[in-house]
């Protein structure tokens, strides 16, 4: 094709000063509320995304504390059981929709085209409007429990006990349409994830030089792109169910209520691998640079990342084993839940390795990741004993799956997530978090952690139910349950110290530099905090390990930082092939925009009016959406045309 | 493994995991734990749970070990970099190290499997075709339980929240729900079975020994779903037919004139709801199928599905304000006398 | 894979801007929609059978269904495959009447396929809430209705963007992007017309 003006041959260029402050000023937002309401900055969305998760975890930690005092000592009185309900019920929801996720959202939406060695996501205003919308979905979500009307049936919200006929108040409502909501901004991340992976890597980056954390938190998304659906759908029909009298749980009708728990488990299992499988990618990623070597193993790591989310798909029958279904149907159930264990076998040991075969620093970050390796295990082995059927008839629904799920969240959820924010604080803020308080976060949240939750493993063998409001003395449980609240308390205090060592870091803190931990990867090799541009030139990727190349042994090739191809016509990157990641077109990136927003808005008004039953109120949005998308995606007049037309 | 463990052995496991679990609590506080069992349905279960319990023990000891002596390692004076780190060390092949642990570890999830495999086979049908058949259906939030076959006898009879069985038979269980789904459980003799409306699951379970084992609803079913409990007497078979045909009479006639003073007050406040076999006379009856049935109260030891026990305070209380002893159950507070609550619960407590 | 290091004069040379290419970030975008929306009908579909193998009676309980206007809907969304291909295929070989002819004329088969299918509501004699088969044909039809009427308002913007002049045989993304949807709806359709259409005369029950 010879269509000279759509093409332009850019140069190489070694950025001057002139150069980069040129590109500060291209790439930054308009001060004030519009440039806050307006920007498609990845770097502010992604702490964005880390603030909100943060004051969800802060709520859904707070409600956890009221249970904990409740269950202290046997028959207390201190909230009655239509609170309690309440408080478990959105402290699940909250933990599991509005923190769990969200918060590894922000990593990866700060971290991804810092590490890919680009200058934005793959959609920027899409990414603007997952944010957006789960900020909206999560509000939607609270917007029952202070007058207590919260859901009130458990985060898995079984039918037909939140049916219509059981439940007809508005909590289970507000929470399923406001799962459907957010499933949307879910949806539209994982969306933006795997095209930013396929699509905007920096030259040279070919698969095989992909860090493990994009791996994780790729392979994460594609799930949730398979996942979500089934769960959307599922309160979609419930909704359907509670609303206009459709029958598809309902027994009378000839619905069934199983079919609610295999919709909704087909969701939960991936979706438990989506909330951990990117937290554990941040610990291969970090972990390594704390004992001063490359990863043990690391393509097999990135093998069983895979394997496990497609064998994620095939276990979700082992959260039903209890529900009467064929011997048959059980067995294969169990072996392919014994089968998952491998995979994840494989990062355990590629984990020990590489601190035996290490060097390490005993930093804070280190600590939070070794300790996470501990805890997986734990929550690991407790997952491997339910994954036996008959075992499982007597271990689920005790304490001793709270403790399991506990463990995985919290293990390998939140101390990797704090673990991953003393590593990249640096870039994150541009200044370093207080080691010496770091010290006491990680030991009052490990031994706080442990003290609470490894006793419910207990209570849970001595028959302790989950999802009770109180319980009768005599059963061996409240020694066991004073215990978990003394250590629920202590863990608090932990993540309070964290925060006291953010606020107290922002203020008063040294400025980091460039890349204190002597990381490996791209985001090290820009400025602490990153400048809006991210790179000046892009960079040239030569291998998996791009800033140690010169020190270790072998290196497939040089990595070209200090001159690349010269991007400068408004928001510029370089698109790339899937495998081998060479440049093979300039992609015009859209800058500020406050469609977004108007979109966000437009379907928070559907989702009010479908509450509501106020149906003009969703017409009208829905009729307003079609304007919004048209002016969201109305064609540049810039793009097609070669600069010198553009200029013009 | 059909028969329970000797009883060396029993002890030893408690033992062990007195020792390691509880220090100083004897196993026989812990009615509810499923570690120690006492039914052909149940044991398989503990045996296989003790087995994977200790491989996992074993596993998060040595994974443990591992990164702590790594990181003990790790502590001797690396050579140093400019800025005082470690320097940087260039592959080591610790790939092999991986592949001798998974290994390891699909040799035993392989073993681990064939376990419960065996385990499932074993315990997903009775010894024995069972000789008593019980329909168990799990309301919101009590049992009500109705024994439909004993023998060849055909004779059936309902009561709640209490089982009895006899020591050494199986006993079938179906499981009804005609609101939300429960789940049925008793851990020293049996695992759970959820109760689901539309579909009736069906379990077995069998009493090694004689005596009270108490189980609990596992499936969140609302807001009262931490009061759903119940009880199952195990008794000698003598004992139990004993039992079995007492149930079956209708309730004897009051005979003290506050008891005669109050069946009329239950046949007019009680009745809608509750069954009492053989009261009143042929005007009214007392056949309510909303709650428990009644006919044979005092043979039970608890109110409200094991909430209270069944004492003279407790059963005025209950008849008087329910609500308060367990809230937000069907039960209405009752707008009764003094005279009248007297007068009922001495009539409630002649159904023995 | 040609992953040797290169030297960065290599990289110098020309670069198609915005746009070009097979695989833009809208045809990711779209595809990677396509696949989470076959997921939506896939858990519609399982629900749909799983239901059936729980049912005690027959399905459908209101006997087999009338087949003339799926058979008109089924038409019609075959013919407007060939459609939308037209249009494509023709923008993409610089043939912008083609895109002129295909997309209304896609465009007015999706409006047909539309007025159909709520005729054919219309004269079932059955309700959305008169049982599970009932609440599933009208679930799993209306999402495939309102996924036609996104398609159709898909068609208007591409082609008010090709009288603005926005679409060319260079920039001609939006159109295949469009077509690739539209593939999409018919292939769920078929899906739903061997649910609820073919099955209930082919198997014995």
């Amino acid at each position: 094709m010879a269509e000279v003006p759509t093409y332009r041959t850019p140069e190489v260029i070694t950025p001057t000063r002139d150069f980069l402050d040129k590109m500060e000023e291209m790439w930054s937002d308009p001060p004030g509320i519009i440039g806050w309401l307006s920007t498609v900055d990845h770097k502010k969305i992604g702490r964005r995304y880390l603030v909100t998760a943060f004051l969800f975890l802060f709520v859904g930690g707070l409600e956890a504390l009221i249970m904990r005092l409740q269950l202290a000592q046997p028959n207390e009185h201190m909230v009655g059981p239509h609170l309690y309900n309440q408080l478990f019920s959105m402290h699940g929801t909250t933990m599991i929709f509005l923190y769990a996720l969200p918060i590894l959202s922000g990593f990866s939406n700060f971290l991804w085209p810092l590490i890919l060695g680009t200058r934005d996501m793959a959609f920027p205003r899409l990414n603007m409007f997952t944010y957006w919308t789960f900020l909206l979905a999560g509000a939607f979500m609270y917007i029952g429990f202070p007058t207590g009307q919260g859901t009130d049936v458990g985060w898995f919200n079984y039918v037909p006990l939140a049916g219509p006929m059981y439940n007809p108040g508005p909590g289970v409502d507000i929470f399923s349409l406001g799962m459907i909501f957010l499933g949307i901004s879910t949806t539209a991340g994982a969306i933006n994830f795997i095209a930013t992976m396929f699509r905007t890597r920096a030259p040279g980056m070919s698969i095989s030089r992909v860090p493990i954390m994009i791996w994780g938190t790729l392979v994460a998304n594609i799930g949730i792109l398979f996942a979500v659906p089934a769960v959307s759908l599922d309160f979609f029909l419930l909704w359907l169910d509670r609303r206009f009298g459709t029958d598809f749980f309902n027994v009378s009708g000839g619905g069934h209520p199983l079919l609610w728990q295999h919709l909704f488990w087909i969701f939960g299992h991936p979706w438990v691998y989506a909330i951990v499988l990117p937290a554990m990618s941040i610990v291969s990623q970090c972990l390594p640079v704390h004992c001063r070597r490359p990863l043990v193993a690391n393509s097999a790591v990135i093998l069983a990342t895979i394997l496990t989310m497609v064998l994620g798909f095939g276990v979700w029958v082992h959260h039903m084993f209890a529900t009467g279904l064929p011997v048959i149907a059980m067995g294969f159930f169990s072996a392919a839940s014994f089968v998952i264990v491998i995979p994840s076998a494989v990062s355990v040991f590629a984990w020990v390795a590489t601190i035996w075969t290490g060097r390490p620093v005993f930093t804070t970050a280190f600590k939070f990741f070794a300790a996470e390796i501990i805890l997986f295990v734990i929550g690991g082995v407790s997952g491997f004993m339910t994954a036996a059927v008959p075992l499982d008839w007597q271990l689920t629904d005790t304490y001793f799956v709270v403790a399991h799920i506990h463990y995985v969240l919290i293990g390998i959820n939140v101390f990797p997530v704090i673990g991953g924010i003393y590593h990249w604080f640096p870039k994150f803020a541009g200044k370093m978090l207080n080691e010496k308080l770091g010290w006491w976060n990680f030991w009052l949240m490990f031994i706080g952690f442990n003290v609470g939750f490894f006793p419910m493993h207990i209570s849970g063998l001595l028959g302790m139910p989950r999802r009770i409001y109180t319980y009768p003395a005599g059963l061996g449980w409240g020694d066991l349950n004073l215990v978990t609240t003394i250590g629920a308390f202590l863990f608090a205090l932990g993540v309070l110290v964290f925060i006291v060592n953010v606020v107290v870091t922002l203020l008063t803190g040294k400025r980091a530099p460039a890349n204190p931990w002597d990381g490996d990867t791209l985001e090290w090799s820009t400025s602490s905090p990153p400048p809006h541009y991210n790179f000046g030139v892009i960079p040239h990727v030569g291998s998996l390990h791009p800033l140690w190349e010169d020190r270790l042994e072998k290196s497939e090739g040089r990595t070209i930082l200090h001159e690349g191809l010269k991007l400068d016509e408004e928001h510029e990157i370089p698109g790339t092939t899937i495998l081998d990641a060479e440049a093979d077109v300039i992609l015009k990136m859209p800058g500020k925009s406050f469609a977004p927003l108007i979109m966000a808005l437009l379907i928070s008004g559907v989702f009010i009016g479908m509450l509501l039953e106020w149906w003009w109120i969703s017409g009208a949005a829905m009729c307003a959406m079609f304007p919004a998308l048209l002016y969201w995606f109305w064609p540049s007049a810039e793009v097609g045309r070669s600069p010198k037309e553009s200029r013009a | 493994m059909k028969h329970r463990p000797p009883l060396v052995r029993r002890t030893t496991l408690a033992a062990i995991a007195a020792a390691l679990l509880l220090p100083g609590a004897a196993w026989a506080d812990l009615p509810m734990t499923y570690l120690i069992t006492n039914g052909a349905a149940a044991n398989p279960l503990a045996h296989l749970g003790w087995g994977l319990m200790g491989l996992s023990v074993f596993v998060i000891v040595f994974i443990a070990l591992a990164v702590l002596i790594g990181i003990w390692r790790g502590r001797r004076s690396w050579p140093t970099d400019a800025a005082g780190r470690p320097k940087l060390l260039p592959g080591v092949n610790a790939a092999p190290f991986v592949v001798i642990g998974v290994c390891v570890s699909i040799v035993l999830l392989f073993g681990s499997a064939v376990w419960t495999f065996f385990t499932l086979a074993h315990v997903s049908q009775p010894p024995k075709d069972p000789a008593i058949t019980l329909d168990v259906t799990a309301h919101q939030w009590w049992w009500e339980v109705e024994y439909k076959h004993y023998g060849q006898k055909l004779r059936t009879f309902v009561t709640a929240n209490e089982i009895h069985v006899p020591v050494g038979e199986p006993v079938r269980v179906r499981l009804i729900s005609p609101d939300v789904i429960h789940s049925f459980w008793a851990p020293e003799l049996f695992g759970k079975m959820d109760v689901i409306p539309g579909q009736t699951n069906i379990t077995w379970f069998e009493a090694a020994k004689a005596g009270t084992y108490r189980g609990q609803c596992t499936e969140f079913c609302g807001l009262q779903h931490a009061h759903m409990a119940f009880h199952v007497v195990a008794q000698p078979p003598a004992k139990f037919h004993q039992w079995w045909t007492h149930q079956l009479a209708d309730a004897k006639q009051p005979v003290s004139p506050a008891a005669q003073q109050g069946e009329k007050v239950f046949l007019h406040h009680c009745a809608v709801c509750h069954t009492v076999r053989g009261a009143g006379g042929p005007d009214i009856i007392a056949m309510g199928k909303l709650g428990p049935d009644l006919t044979h109260l005092m043979s039970r030891h608890w109110l409200g599905a094991g909430t209270v026990p069944n004492t003279t305070g407790y059963l005025a209380a209950w008849v008087e304000n329910a609500q308060s002893i367990k809230p937000g159950i069907d039960m209405p507070t009752m707008d009764l006398t003094n005279r009248q609550l007297l007068d009922v619960v001495a009539y409630l407590q002649t159904l023995n | 894979m040609s992953a040797t290091s290169a030297e960065p004069r290599d990289l110098s040379r020309p670069l198609p801007i915005g746009s070009a290419g097979n695989l833009t970030p809208g045809w990711w975008g779209m595809v990677m929609l396509i696949a989470t929306e076959s997921a939506v009908f896939a858990y519609l579909f399982f629900s749909f059978y799983y239901l059936q193998s729980m049912a005690d009676n027959v399905w459908p309980p209101s006997g087999k269904p009338p087949l003339p206007y799926a058979l008109g809907t089924t038409g019609a969304l075959f013919i407007s495959v060939f459609t939308v291909w037209f249009a494509s295929n023709g923008i993409r070989r610089g043939i912008k009447w083609r895109v002129w002819v295909g997309l209304p004329l896609t465009g007015l088969i999706g409006i047909a396929y539309v007025l159909l299918q709520l005729v054919d509501w219309s004269v079932e004699p059955f309700a959305f809430n008169s049982g599970a088969y009932s609440s599933l044909y009208y679930t799993i039809t209306g999402f495939h209705l309102v996924h036609t009427i996104v398609g159709v308002l898909m068609i208007v913007a591409i082609l008010l963007w090709t009288a603005l002049g926005h679409v060319t045989s260079e920039r001609c993304n939006s159109v295949r992007v469009v077509a690739l949807y539209w593939y999409f709806l018919v292939v769920v359709w078929i899906g739903i017309m061997t649910t609820f259409y073919v099955l209930p005369y082919v198997t014995p029950r």
